[in-house]
């Protein structure tokens, strides 16, 4: 055994953050060893039965149909992002699961990247089910950007900081998946998601400037129309930024 | 070849002071500790006295509320970014990466801390040969027992050989076997390495053969911080004289009354007395006409756990008083 075994030079060499990010997004993505089938069952099943609930409601209008579609994506987004970060932090702050990565010369933004990938992908299913639902099944016009892929991982960073916040800040586990249950309808029903901008109120509408999920809206059904919402995708960068920023500077994994 | 620098620390701790807002228990208080290099130093104390929250706050866990930790001249809780890279723990509860198989935990902890992947697998395999767990490597993180999780997590706490390594409790639930294992194995990374451990246990009796220095802390005070011979003298002059007699022989009423002989049973005598009168004690015990019958002496002196039970009820004492 070498007792010098760490190159105090390669552990602070960009090689070896990049192997320390891959190993946590590799450590999350084998987290789907344990609980893929009930990950799967909760991002499927609101936006499915959410879809079919609109659809019927909205089936005579047409220029509502793009909303129900890219709305249960949003919907799917903020719960496989900001919900799964908020609620399994909150657990993990409870157990002291922080006590792991405290002690170890990892940057918070690495972890939370790591835990949004995994968060991103758990919602790829459901995603990819509403949207071939709504093209074959529903009959909806739908024609995919390249930018799509660019969208839902712009929206996921731009999500997680709340989530991460409320994992964190919260007391416990309990009090976590409160709040992050009282944030969701917020995020997706005060902002334009299922309705069109110009049928919300005028108060909402102002509000809703200061909510990422009016650009993810936007910039979803732009990526689904087969074009692209630039000063939306813009927007949502100027949000994943501040998130990265709040993330490693403001978020505290010290207990006070 | 070990060599603890009495003049060097590799920690020192000023004034550390820590209060839960919570509660408001006041679970460390002007607490002012050294740990020199290459010294294993433990850390006793009863439930609740505070051990686990002051190493928390040198893991930079939980914020001191006042207090220095300094390593050489730099203040650790003005720069926690700088704690994992001078130091690895082991926590007292582990949940972290459980759907993780062993080998996997062990060398992803590795690359966390900033080993080369090949340098990781190698330090990995050499432990787990130590503790003769390759049957255990396939087996997932959320599948092992209470002792199993705290043995894979003491060698993820190993891997990169840090030159500080704080262990909470390290071998709760562990098989006797493994325990002795990892004692060994805590010693020769540190007669070999000059590693430096902070050692929390309940475990005295474990603890004593291992440690150089022990602190003993209670209410969130630290009593004494000495090495362990040291405190057996300074808290505990009693000495115990255990002997037997064959069941048909009565001792000397006598003799029994003036040195205070206690029967245990028909056989067993035992005499409770100081280091003082340890000489005068087995002179009376010999002047008797059948000290020829005594057999199985055994003269009993007392152990880091009859002090630490005496400083712990002490200070109960003093806190009465006062």
């Amino acid at each position: 055994m070498n007792p010098n075994n760490i190159n105090e030079e390669y552990a602070n060499s960009y090689k070896s953050a990049i192997m320390k990010q891959v190993y946590l997004i590799r450590a999350e993505l084998l987290s789907f060893r344990l609980n893929w089938k009930w990950s799967l069952i909760i991002v499927l099943i609101t936006p499915i039965s959410m879809l079919f609930f609109l659809w019927f409601l909205f089936k005579d209008k047409p220029e509502y149909l793009l909303h129900v579609v890219t709305g249960n994506m949003v919907l799917s987004l903020v719960t496989g992002t900001m919900l799964t970060l908020g609620q399994e932090l909150g657990v993990l702050k409870q157990l002291r699961g922080f006590d792991y990565y405290a002690t170890l010369p990892i940057r918070k933004i690495n972890l939370i990247i790591a835990y949004l990938i995994r968060a991103t992908l758990q919602t790829l299913p459901s995603m990819i089910v509403i949207l071939l639902l709504g093209r074959f099944v529903l009959h909806i016009p739908i024609s995919i950007h390249y930018t799509f892929i660019l969208v839902v991982l712009l929206s996921g960073l731009s999500l997680s900081a709340a989530g991460a916040f409320i994992g964190i800040y919260s007391k416990d586990a309990g009090h976590a998946s409160i709040l992050t249950q009282v944030l969701q309808p917020l995020v997706v029903y005060l902002a334009p998601v299922f309705i069109p901008v110009e049928h919300m109120p005028k108060l909402l509408n102002i509000v809703s400037y200061a909510i990422p999920t009016r650009y993810v809206a936007n910039a979803l059904r732009a990526s689904c129309s087969g074009t692209y919402d630039l000063y939306s995708l813009n927007t949502l960068l100027i949000f994943s930024i501040i998130s990265i920023i709040l993330i490693e500077n403001k978020m505290e994994w010290r207990m006070k | 070849m070990r060599m603890i620098q009495d003049n060097k620390n590799i920690l020192t701790i000023k004034n550390l002071s820590k209060t839960y807002k919570s509660n408001g228990i006041r679970a460390n208080i002007d607490i002012n500790l050294d740990v020199r290099k290459g010294e294993i130093l433990g850390l006793l104390g009863p439930n609740g006295a505070g051990k686990t929250t002051m190493v928390r706050q040198i893991c930079g866990l939980i914020k001191p509320d006042k207090g220095e930790i300094l390593y050489g001249d730099i203040d650790l809780v003005k720069n926690p970014k700088l704690v994992p890279i001078i130091l690895s723990s082991l926590s007292q509860v582990m949940y972290a990466h459980r759907a993780l198989k062993v080998k996997e935990f062990i060398l992803f902890t590795g690359i966390y801390r900033g080993m080369k992947k090949q340098q990781a697998i190698e330090q990995m395999d050499y432990f787990i040969d130590y503790f003769n767990i390759k049957n255990k490597c396939n087996q997932l993180m959320s599948e092992l027992s209470g002792g199993e999780t705290r043995l894979v997590g003491f060698i993820a706490a190993l891997m990169g050989l840090k030159k500080l390594i704080i262990l909470d409790e390290p071998t709760n639930d562990m098989d006797p076997e493994k325990r002795i294992l990892l004692w060994n194995l805590v010693r020769k990374l540190n007669d070999e390495y000059g590693i430096s451990f902070i050692l929390v246990t309940h475990n005295i009796h474990e603890a004593q053969d291992v440690v150089d220095r022990v602190s003993i802390i209670k209410d969130g005070r630290i009593l004494i911080t000495d090495k362990p011979e040291n405190i057996i003298k300074k808290f505990s002059d009693n000495v115990k004289i255990k002997f037997s007699l064959p069941y048909n022989v009565n001792f000397n009423a006598s003799i029994k009354e003036d040195i205070n002989v206690l029967q245990v049973d028909k056989e067993h005598y035992l005499i409770d007395t100081t280091y003082k009168n340890l000489n005068d004690c087995m002179h009376k015990l010999f002047l008797w006409e059948k000290h020829y019958l005594i057999k199985n002496i055994e003269i009993i002196t007392p152990s880091l756990s009859d002090a630490y039970m005496l400083t712990v009820e002490n200070k109960e004492v003093h806190d009465n008083e006062s």
